[in-house]
């Protein structure tokens, strides 16, 4: 549904995109993660048809931005970050402009909004203006306005920001009900642990580059190496260590404050190996866990790592002379 | 035909139209703008009723004209200082309220978009001017004045309005912020309110007369002859059309998708610049009466060409494809040196449109300098070498009409370019350079405008006298105002320095360029200057290569 291939952005000598290759199947919803300045708005605002790439390309829908705009503006929703709302005029004549804006005819105009507002459960703010609700309830009307000309795909740009917990949830909620409608949607974020339960896919974005793309499982996988278990026991945990390190079950093991992280050897290690090996030598086994990373985990391990490739990447600079000096 | 209907109730009725009619008049502001003028023009009338009427043996139908006078000046005033005021903030007011990447992605078309907030701010004006309708029927209780002054007076504000709203919905699309929107639409809007008082002073001159001698009845468009009818109105029409086409072209160019065709539609725009003006040009050739010369039939032809062939390039520097100030400016203009320099500004930046203004411009050019040294119009002002024997139009002439020619359009792109190299160190911003350079642009174009009011001005029979076009472009009015005409022919034959007779080719290569070397100096000592106080260093000079 969405795939773009070498897509490069630059502002002047900075790359805001780096030769992205991502792609959303029809139905996902995909999570677009990334630290501030890595280029997850560029990319969108690039799919909206808002920004020209500076080479590269990129289908939604099988329509290319560059050479099939018009196409592509009929086949989206586009929700930016921060958005305006006529604060004048009422719910429904904003979602009736907007509705005449996508060329819905004039007749069948009022049903649709009627339809929308019920799905966004907006229903008694018909008549209310604009100016009059709260951020949440905007929000809410900005997601009803993506949805008039019901769109194929979603782009949806940090959709939540702002929000207070409630108004989060209920987002979230509209967000799962419109990916149960088939709708495939690329969606972008802050808050990590809301993303892990939204999406079904993930692509974690660094300084303009993709450094991962997949289901969660997938990605953490790939991060992890291989499998970790954690244990933690009553007696001798040094001895522990060792004793495990001596396994021919385990690649690794060692100790981080009272836990034991053990790393299974590929291929020939197993959970029940390791547990039977510590309950045998009468460690005294009182935690034992597979880990399993959530997304937050999984974005700071990326992160983290990118960030020290390109601080190794990076030639010195030299000091900079102070001001007034 | 449904279809149709419906297609055309979409540009009547668009959804843009309606949003912003709601959205204002929910409000306070501009019933608030509305009482304010209508208290204002109410209370002027009635200082200029009492005034009047206190006269000694007060005349009923002069205090009549004098109050409709006074009426279409402050109607005048309205639309030229007040109403630009909603157009100016009306694309850039979206931008403002971030709900301008929403409307982008619509099927609304970038046409639409500006169609609707120009029709929006339409509809204000003509609000704003039927509603001063009643205070005007104070002018009939009196008489001296009769419907069809009414309506001319009306028909004039509405071409003025549609012109200045046009051009402020333009602007609002060029600028991030409403208070910028707003300075610069005040900035620019001088020369166009020029050309529309000459459109009104070439349409109504003879009406003004009657009006002020209290015989305004009769207006009637009487023209003498078709050449004069071209001349007072096809003329000044065309030009007018084409500034609304290039306001319109520009405004939607700038709310399109960045991959989309930019290009395409400013490329038929020239071509139908330069067909129309040509067409016109020759329409006055053809239609002009028996008792005027050919020569002098042929100058206010080549005039009109040139003044079309300004207002060519000063749409390019606004409308190319890419800007034709590289984004960069002030670094990679300053970084330049010699020729590269020196044609930097009259580059679009892209390959294609360059060859194509380039080429446009460089013809219309062409064609209204060739025949000046082809030796038809005033032979005396190219002489011919010592000892050479030719005869206007010989072959000998013509082999020196492509120097000459070439010489003309290096100078005028020495004069541009030397003002981009000054500007582009003046400024810190590419849009105020931009600017400038737009305004010395005008400038030129403002010249051959007033030179043609002149030569209609001073029409005898519907025949232009035989001088007039002796200033075509502003270099050319500072050597004439300084110098004086030796003599007084349609063009100049040549000017008198210190007893000397100096050629008009010649004054006009050397004024273009030594204005335009004169300017290109005093930005490359300045440049010296920006880079001595490191305020344009060796690094951003690096940051400006790369980028």
């Amino acid at each position: 549904m969405i795939e773009t291939t070498n897509l490069t952005k630059r502002y002047g000598p900075m790359r805001a995109l780096d030769g992205l290759c991502l792609k959303v199947e029809k139905g996902d919803i995909f999570g677009f993660i990334g630290p501030n300045g890595a280029g997850k708005t560029t990319t969108i605002r690039i799919l909206a048809t808002l920004l020209g790439a500076t080479s590269g390309d990129a289908l939604v829908c099988g329509y290319s931005v560059r050479r099939h705009p018009k196409d592509i503006r009929r086949m989206i929703g586009y929700m930016p970050d921060s958005f305006g709302v006529y604060e004048e005029m009422r719910v429904d004549e904003y979602l009736e402009f907007f509705a005449a804006a996508h060329g819905i005819a004039r007749g069948s105009r009022t049903k649709v909004v009627s339809d929308i507002l019920a799905l966004v459960d907006l229903g008694h703010k018909r008549e209310s203006l604009i100016g009059q609700l709260s951020r949440g309830t905007q929000q809410r009307l900005g997601l009803a306005r993506v949805l008039l000309h019901d769109p194929q795909v979603l782009l949806l740009d940090e959709p939540a920001s702002g929000l207070d917990p409630r108004a989060r949830i209920e987002i979230r909620e509209l967000i799962r009900e419109l990916g149960r409608m088939g709708k495939t949607i690329l969606i972008s974020s802050h808050i990590l642990p809301e993303l892990g339960d939204l999406c079904n896919r993930v692509g974690i974005l660094e300084r303009g580059k993709l450094l991962h793309q997949g289901t969660l499982s997938e990605v953490a996988s790939r991060l992890r190496e291989g499998r970790w278990v954690q244990a933690r026991v009553a007696r001798d945990p040094e001895r522990a260590v060792a004793a495990l390190s001596a396994s021919a079950e385990v690649q690794e093991a060692r100790l981080e404050g009272d836990m034991i992280s053990v790393r299974l050897r590929d291929g020939t290690g197993s959970v029940a190996g390791v547990s039977d090996l510590l309950v045998r030598e009468g460690f005294g086994l009182l935690h034992f866990q597979e880990e399993e990373m959530d997304l937050e985990q999984v974005f700071l391990r990326v992160t983290r790592r990118a960030g020290t490739a390109a601080l190794r990447a990076k030639p010195p600079q030299p000091e900079r002379p102070e001001r007034g000096s | 035909m449904g279809g149709l209907l419906a297609r055309a109730s979409r540009w009547v009725m668009t959804p843009i139209l309606v949003k912003e009619l709601r959205a204002t008049f929910r409000g306070w502001r501009f019933y608030a703008a509305h009482g304010v003028v209508l208290s204002l023009f109410a209370l002027i009338l009635l200082i200029t009723l009492i005034v009047w009427m206190t006269e000694p043996d007060p005349n009923p139908s002069k205090v009549g004209r004098v109050v409709f006078a006074m009426f279409a000046v402050f109607q005048a005033v309205l639309v030229v200082l007040v109403l630009p005021a909603f157009g100016c903030t009306s694309v850039v007011g979206e931008k403002e309220r971030k709900s301008f990447d929403l409307l982008l992605t619509t099927t609304l078309t970038p046409a639409e978009i500006v169609w609707g907030k120009f029709t929006a701010t339409m509809t204000y004006s003509c609000l704003f001017l039927i509603s001063t309708l009643p205070l005007v029927s104070i002018a009939f209780l009196f008489g001296g004045v009769s419907l069809v002054d009414l309506g001319f007076c009306y028909a004039y504000l509405l071409v003025s309005s549609v012109l200045l709203n046009l051009y402020a919905v333009f602007i609002s699309t060029t600028v991030k912020t409403s208070q910028r929107g707003v300075v610069i639409c005040y900035l620019f809007l001088a020369p166009l309110v020029i050309a529309l008082g000459a459109l009104g002073v070439l349409l109504a001159e003879k009406y003004l007369e009657r009006l002020l001698n209290g015989r305004a009845a009769e207006l009637t468009f009487d023209f003498e002859n078709t050449f004069e009818a071209v001349l007072r109105l096809g003329a000044p029409a065309f030009l007018y059309a084409a500034l609304l086409g290039f306001f319109f072209l520009s405004a939607t160019n700038r709310l399109k998708s960045p991959t989309a065709n930019h290009s395409t539609s400013f490329r038929i725009f020239y071509v139908l610049l330069v067909a129309g003006a040509a067409w016109i040009a020759l329409w006055l050739m053809e239609t002009s009466p028996g008792k005027m010369a050919f020569h002098d039939r042929l100058t206010l032809a080549l005039a009109y060409l040139y003044g079309i062939g300004a207002f060519g390039i000063f749409s390019q520097v606004f409308a190319a494809e890419e800007p034709v100030l590289p984004l960069r400016l002030r670094t990679q203009v300053g970084r330049m040196t010699g020729v590269r320099a020196a044609l930097r500004p009259m580059m679009p930046g892209s390959v294609n449109g360059a060859v194509f203004c380039v080429l446009v411009n460089g013809l219309v050019l062409a064609a209204s300098v060739l025949p000046l040294w082809y030796g038809v119009l005033a032979p005396e002002s190219f002489p011919a070498p010592p000892g050479v024997h030719a005869e206007p139009g010989s072959a000998h002439e013509l082999a020196r009409a492509v120097p000459f020619t070439a010489a003309c359009i290096f100078a005028f792109l020495c004069l541009l370019s030397g003002a981009g190299v000054l500007f582009s160190t003046m400024f810190r911003r590419t849009s105020t350079a931009k600017g400038m350079l737009g305004l010395l642009l005008l400038a030129v174009l403002l010249v051959p405008l007033i030179a043609w009011l002149v030569v209609v001005q001073d029409m005898e029979d519907g025949v232009p006298k035989p001088y007039g076009i002796a200033v075509t472009n502003l270099p050319m009015a500072l050597v004439t105002v300084w110098f004086g005409l030796e003599q007084k022919p349609i063009v100049p034959f040549a000017f008198n320095l210190h007893g000397r007779s100096i050629p008009y080719s010649a004054a006009f290569c050397g004024a273009h360029v030594a204005l335009g070397l004169g300017l290109f100096l005093w930005g490359m000592l300045r440049r010296r200057r920006l880079v001595q106080r490191a305020e344009l260093g060796p690094t951003a000079l690096a940051e400006g290569a790369k980028g």
